[in-house]
This record gives structure tokens, sequence and C-alpha cells, in this order.
């Protein structure tokens, strides 16, 4: 899959496409800048354009009454905001989507895309898996959220976001990660004092270090395993048993 | 302690406008809200905090101290630490100590909320209570 991967594009799913498809693709795609905090698509808002996410953390939060948000889910090069334009010429976002940590992105119309679908098998194979791939991480940090202790539940955020960059340095501040897991800035800054002391992660301003990476998979909470053996299994499946009429 | 906290000024001079670079008495303003730091600390283990929340006053950045602590006590938050003896400590950005917020009240403090109640009227407390 790398052979062909364009030095020009670090999306993952775009970098999985044959030279074909992509040759097709790459008229229709804009570079544009992902800024910390910039809101992708309001909750309830028309999903009008989908972003390849290149670089940098894009999150969907779920609002509560007192305003404060809550991750629900994580999307970065592996994925692209606005998966839900594959359902349709309607489809909305149900969530506020923003960037979390800046970056790049391809973004492209949402209806450019469903037209070329058909063109595209290989992209629309993919982008349904991209799909089954976020409800399932969705539906997995909801459950996590309601059991899991904190002390499990920031090893699995850190990890989910550390597949998505490069490098070990994770550009977060408390505040970011404490509005990803719902829980006030306190409990990150415990947490993160006890995965320093075991040795898991080093502290420095604005961004959390991963120092030991299977330790942290060890703290984790099974959660971050289920979905990424999920995601492994949906990628092995033959091409024809997934698809479907859009 | 010491405190990492950004300090934002803006330097005010007493030049005339239209003269770049000239500076002649600058002064230096704060701007935005003041940056308040939640350390813990059991009296010799210390958790630091070196990021800080911008809140409006101290009497706000006290009662995020106290929502610290009943947060905390929670078990599937604040971990397995038995957090007896700790307190949050609410410092500027200069690291001087505001208030401190314990994660027990003490004895005394009940005492006194039973004596009030008394002073309004209310049944008295039961000796066994």
């Amino acid at each position: 899959m790398d052979a062909h991967a364009p030095a020009w594009c670090r999306n993952s799913l775009l970098s999985a496409l044959p030279p074909a498809e992509l040759a097709q693709l790459r008229p229709l795609l804009t570079r544009v800048q992902l800024v910390h905090n910039q809101v992708l698509y309001e909750a309830g808002e028309h999903v009008a354009a989908v972003f390849f996410v290149e670089g940098g953390i894009v999150s969907m939060l779920a609002e509560e009454e007192d305003g404060r948000d809550t991750g629900v889910g994580l999307i970065g090069r592996d994925g692209m905001a606005g998966l839900s334009a594959l359902l349709g010429s309607r489809a909305v976002s149900f969530n506020r989507v923003v960037v979390t940590a800046p970056g790049t992105a391809f973004r492209m119309p949402a209806h450019v895309l469903r037209g070329s679908l058909d063109a595209l098998p290989v992209l629309r194979r993919l982008l349904f898996e991209a799909l089954e791939v976020l409800l399932a991480q969705t539906a997995q940090v909801a459950a996590c959220s309601t059991r899991h202790p904190v002390s499990q539940r920031l090893p699995h955020w850190l990890l989910m976001i550390r597949d998505q960059v490069d490098g070990d340095e994770l550009a977060l501040k408390q505040k970011t990660l404490s509005t990803l897991l719902g829980v006030r800035r306190a409990a990150v800054t415990v947490t993160l004092r006890s995965l320093q002391e075991a040795g898991l992660v080093k502290q420095r301003r604005g961004c959390v270090l991963v120092c030991d990476r299977p330790g942290l998979e060890a703290a984790a909470c099974g959660c971050y395993g289920r979905v990424r053996a999920f995601a492994a299994k949906m990628a092995a499946r033959t091409p024809d048993a997934v698809g479907c009429a859009a | 302690m010491h405190c990492n906290g950004p300090v934002h000024f803006i330097s005010i001079t007493n030049s005339q406008p239209g003269i770049s670079g000239s500076i002649a008495a600058p002064t230096i303003l704060v701007l935005g809200m003041p940056r308040y730091y939640f350390m813990f600390s059991d009296g010799s283990a210390t958790i630091e905090d070196h990021e800080g929340t911008e809140l409006p006053d101290l009497a706000t950045a006290r009662q995020e101290a106290a929502k610290d602590v009943e947060h905390l006590r929670q078990p599937r938050i604040g971990g397995r630490r038995s957090w007896a003896g700790w307190a949050v400590q609410v410092r500027d950005e200069e690291g001087a100590l505001l208030c401190e917020v314990p994660f027990r009240m003490p004895a005394a403090g009940a005492k006194q909320r039973t004596k009030a109640a008394r002073g309004i009227g209310a049944e008295p407390a039961s000796p066994n209570a």
C-alpha cells in the first residue's frame, strides 16, 4: 500500500488509493489549514464539506447542560471528518466537531465526494470502513466514559491521539485533555502525575511526551485495544464484503 | 514553589504617537484574567500545576478548588489514592499561597454549623449526632 503513497499526502485513506483513483480525486481536493479550536461543524450543522485530515487532531464533542463539552470521538490522519456525508445529501453532524490540535487537511465538497464514489470503488470501500470504525470508536468511548476510571481512560485517549500523529510528543494542554475526557482539569493534573511517576509519560509545557508506549497500553482500559482490533479486522475483509447502495 | 505561568504584559510609553521605538517610561499592565495555579499537597508530597486556569478572582478560584476536592473524592476520578491529609493549594503567578481547601472538613466546623442551626431556632442537635 505504501509503495505508491504520495509524498504530498499524509492522510492514510488517500495514501491507500491506487494511483488511478488518486489522480481522479486530486483535482477535487483543496489543502486547508486546521487552526486550533476551529469549528468544522456545529452540532446539527449540515455536512457541506469533508476533511481528509493529514496532521493535527479533530474531535467530536458532546455539549453538556452546563455548557462544558465532552469528547465522544477523535479523527486524525487515518480518517475523514464528515463521514456521515456518505449517507446522503441531507447528512448532518450530530456533534460539534472542532480542531483540537492544529494541522492540515484536504477539503472537498460533500456532494462532490458522493458524486465521485461510483468511479472510485477503493475510496468508497475505505470510507465505509472508516465509518464503521468511527461508529465502533464512539460506541466504545461512550461505554468507557461511564465505567472506567480516569487512570485508564487517560491512557486510552493518549494512545488514540498518539496513533494519529507523528512522534511521541503530543501537543496537548491539560485543559484540552480535561475537555476530551469530560473531567475537571485537576483530574488530569493528578492522573498525568501518576503516569509520569510510573515512567509512562513526561510532561512538558503544553505537551505530553509518550515515553513508554507498551506501558501506556497496559495502563489503558481494554477499550483502546478493542477498537484497534476491530479496525484491523475491518481492513482485512475481502473487498466484496463491504459497501452498500448509497 | 516556582510557578511558570505566563504573565501577559503590554508596555505603554510616553512617546508621541507616530514616533516608533522611543520608550520613555514603560508601564507594565496585566491583560486578561489572573491565572491561578491549583496544586495538591499533604504537607510533604506535592502535585504541581504548571498550567493554571484563568479565573476572574480569588473567590472563584476558591470555589473551583472546592469543586476539585469533591471531584477527586470520587474513586473513578481521583484514583485509589486516599486523599486524607491532602489539600488543594491555590497559588498566584508568583507562587504565593492564596488559599487552601482541605480534602476533609475539620470536626470543629461541624460543631459550629450545629450551633448556628440552634441560633436560628432549629432543633438542637441530638447529643448522639
